[in-house]
């Protein structure tokens, strides 16, 4: 009789009252959150990857819980939210460092250009130093304030069709664990010495983010056709909506991001980008991003040869202090 | 025992009755989870901290960790009213600053209200449209506005209402509402003409010009002559840039785009003639120099006569050009020296009798080939003397024509010759008597 009432309880509690052993029941799900038992396989990324989307999401779980890693048994809370939007507390507001380089070379004796054993030891820096990369659709969602980014965020970026990209400047980032963004200028493709686009394809399967500066790369704030105000906004249109759709039909995904060439933009252009759907455009204009900057006049740092690497890192300004109480 | 068996049977009861969630209930009430308790001090912790948010997150935390605490839902409300009325209040100083051009004061006010409260759309609304486009003029929508009218009476083309819209991250196929702020685009300097005046063209062009933008500066000054033909600033601008452009490429010696400038540039602009006489001078300077490499040239090659002939041409323009007098002195004592040891030694005397006779060994060489040409012409005299005496009257006159040749004022030659001459003349007439008194045959 007692072992009746005994089973009876045990069905109706569940298990946890006999047991350590978690199972789905002690997950407490929330709007905002979820309260979960670690199981002896499960890890921070195996965590963000169920319930965040996105193995890469795992440093919103340490950071939370105050962890690096996690043991069985262990109770977390994972935020289904950011906790600090746009990176703000009371001290300041985080920013993102964009790094544009125009051109790479394997000739360490090019007193113009950034050589590749230059590049290759920015990115080691930045490794050590615990900087991460991210797609550029989580750093809009980082400047729509929807999202959060890990705390030293940088971007690294390239706008050009030609072979280094592929040859020198992908297997470095591939070595350090990092990703870019690549804008091309779709006239140049399949052109000698250019990408191809089945190369731009393993980029973006890499994990690239593949934009756009152009149909032809020309200025758009100075095109032939300013005199003529119609001609010249049938021209802009051109030379914006069209790399979109020849992006769209050779890599199968959507292309929503603009470099402006040169970085120049006016008024016009960036009203155009909007209206053919670019989520965000990035200018060649120095300085790091805060959440608030405007999502198409996004600010890049121009990386140029210099042996000083005090010059590279002042670069990389990820808090701008300010007294937010 | 019996006391086990009716505990164990009362909690049966209370499942039946209840359901197993109330005794679930019951058994936190009685063992709560100790994780509450950590958010529950958490939460308290960032309220000290004026962290509100992460507070609200904690306190929600421990209510799901423990239902049964009923102080947390009050604790909640409190501080949910509490963010409310900060971020609004923040929100109503940023709006206030940013209206009265405190636009660094607005954005940290703007800043905080979001940190406080991250929903505060209006917040957000200001750090990401108003200021970073706090130059751009706004407008508020008014009844019978839409885009298509507010288009054509900014930028005078309904056409552009689009844009507008796009501008302003709004849907260009809804209506627009009557007290919406838009951001008015500033497009192409064409298209905005009816928003600009004159003046401000031509001080745009002005400062265009200061800052040596020429290309800027022209396209504005043909602007203004759009707008108002043969208006004089347009006039006055674009003689600025040429001669400005003109002047700079004077500075870096490139006298033919500079030509090409100022010839572009009005007659009377003042500076302008000046300007061209210097490029002239330049420019015949550059020819000069040219043709000097030309007839260095010809010397090195040893065509003399044609260095010759080069620097003749130069010095009676330059009759003082010292590199033009060098080649023609060395071409001229190269070839005077070429010509005598080729034993032509009057034409050496020519060519070295064209320089002065202080030039290296130029005397010497003189002297030398006049002595040469001396004994030549000796030698000839004497071959002459020897064909007379032999009674070859015409070739003794042959040799010593050639005496003559070598040298003109031979003190016996010419005599010689008219003597020979006067004898064959004799001869001549003998013979033709001879002729007339012989027997026919």
């Amino acid at each position: 009789m007692i072992w009746v009432i005994v089973w009876t309880i045990v069905q109706a509690t569940g298990p946890s009252l006999l047991s350590a052993a978690p199972n789905d029941s002690d997950v407490i799900d929330d709007k905002d959150f979820v309260i979960v038992t670690v199981r002896s396989e499960e890890s921070l990324a195996s965590l963000a990857g169920q319930y965040l989307g996105s193995i890469h999401k795992a440093w919103q779980i340490a950071d939370y819980n105050g962890v690096s890693s996690v043991t069985p048994g262990q109770r977390l809370v994972i935020p289904l939210r950011p906790v600090a939007y746009g990176g703000l507390d009371q001290k300041g507001y985080q920013t993102v460092p964009i790094l544009y380089y125009s051109k790479l070379t394997a000739d360490p004796a090019d007193s113009k250009r950034v050589s590749a054993a230059d590049f290759e030891a920015q990115l080691q820096f930045l490794r050590e130093n615990g900087y991460r990369t991210v797609s550029l659709d989580l750093f809009v969602e980082f400047l729509n304030f929807e999202e959060q980014l890990p705390p030293r965020t940088v971007i690294i970026s390239f706008d050009s069709t030609e072979r280094w990209v592929y040859d020198i400047a992908y297997p470095i980032l591939l070595r350090h664990g990092f990703q870019a963004a690549l804008f091309v200028s779709t006239d140049r493709m399949e052109q000698p010495g250019h990408l191809t686009w089945q190369e731009i394809d393993k980029l973006a399967a890499a994990g690239f983010d593949i934009g756009t500066s152009g149909l032809s790369a020309k200025i758009l704030t100075h095109l032939q056709s300013e005199k003529d105000p119609d001609a010249h906004t049938k021209a802009l249109e051109l030379e914006i909506g069209e790399p979109r759709r020849i992006i769209q039909s050779h890599l199968k995904r959507p292309c929503l991001y603009f470099a402006y060439p040169a970085g120049l933009t006016d008024d016009l252009v960036l009203a155009l980008l909007k209206k053919h759907g670019y989520k965000a455009a990035f200018t060649r204009r120095g300085g790091s991003n805060p959440f608030f900057v405007d999502n198409y006049k996004i600010r890049r740092s121009i990386i140029q040869k210099d042996k000083d690497p005090l010059k590279f890192r002042e670069l990389l300004t990820t808090f701008n202090s300010m007294d937010l109480r | 025992m019996n006391a086990i068996r009716q505990l164990l049977f009362f909690i049966c009861c209370v499942i039946a009755l209840n359901g197993c969630g109330t005794f679930k209930q019951m058994v936190s009430a009685l063992f709560p989870d100790p994780l509450h308790e950590v958010y529950r001090k958490k939460a308290l912790q960032h309220e000290n901290a004026q962290e509100p948010q992460q507070a609200l997150f904690a306190w929600r935390v421990a209510a799901r960790l423990n239902p049964s605490d009923k102080t947390i839902p009050d604790q909640i409300k409190t501080l949910e009213e509490s963010i409310l009325k900060s971020a609004n209040e923040h929100y109503r100083v940023g709006v206030d600053d940013y209206q009265n051009g405190r636009l660094s004061s607005a954005r940290s006010h703007f800043l905080i209200a979001l940190r406080i409260m991250p929903s505060h759309k209006g917040a957000l609304k200001y750090l990401k449209t108003r200021l970073p486009n706090s130059e751009n003029p706004v407008y508020k929508v008014v009844r019978g506005d839409s885009y298509s009218k507010i288009a054509a009476d900014t930028y005078n083309d309904a056409a552009k209402a689009s844009i507008i819209a796009y501008f302003n991250d709004l849907d260009p196929q809804k209506p627009l509402l009557i007290g919406t702020d838009l951001l008015l685009p500033e497009l192409s300097p064409k298209v905005t003409s009816t928003r600009n005046d004159l003046d401000a063209l031509v001080q745009r062009a002005k400062s265009a010009l200061e800052n040596r933008r020429y290309r800027e500066a022209l396209k504005i000054a043909s602007e203004i002559d759009e707008r108002q033909p043969h208006h004089p600033a347009a006039n006055e601008l674009r003689d600025a840039v040429f001669f400005q452009r003109g002047m700079a490429l004077l500075e870096q010696r490139k006298y033919v785009p500079a030509m090409a400038q100022l010839k572009k540039v009005s007659p009377q602009y003042p500076g302008r003639a000046k300007a061209i006489e210097r490029i002239r001078k330049h420019l015949t300077a550059e020819a000069t120099d040219a043709e000097l490499v030309q007839a260095q040239h010809f010397l090195d090659e040893k065509s003399y006569a044609e260095a010759i002939i080069i620097c003749e041409e130069i010095l009676t323009q330059d009759p003082f050009n010292k590199k033009a007098k060098a080649i023609f002195n060395a071409s001229h004592y190269a070839w005077g020296k070429t010509l005598l040891e080729e034993g032509k030694e009057a034409e050496a005397i020519t060519a070295l009798n064209a320089l002065d006779q202080g030039y290296q060994d130029t005397a010497q060489l003189l002297a030398q080939a006049r002595a040469q040409l001396n004994a030549r012409s000796e030698s000839l005299y004497r071959k002459g003397v020897r064909l007379f005496l032999n009674e070859e009257l015409e070739k003794a006159i042959g040799a010593w024509e050639q005496t003559l040749e070598l040298n003109p004022d031979h003190p016996k030659a010419r005599q010689d010759i008219d003597n020979a001459i006067r004898l064959l003349d004799k001869w001549r007439d003998l013979d033709q008597k001879e002729d007339a008194t012989a027997p026919l045959h």
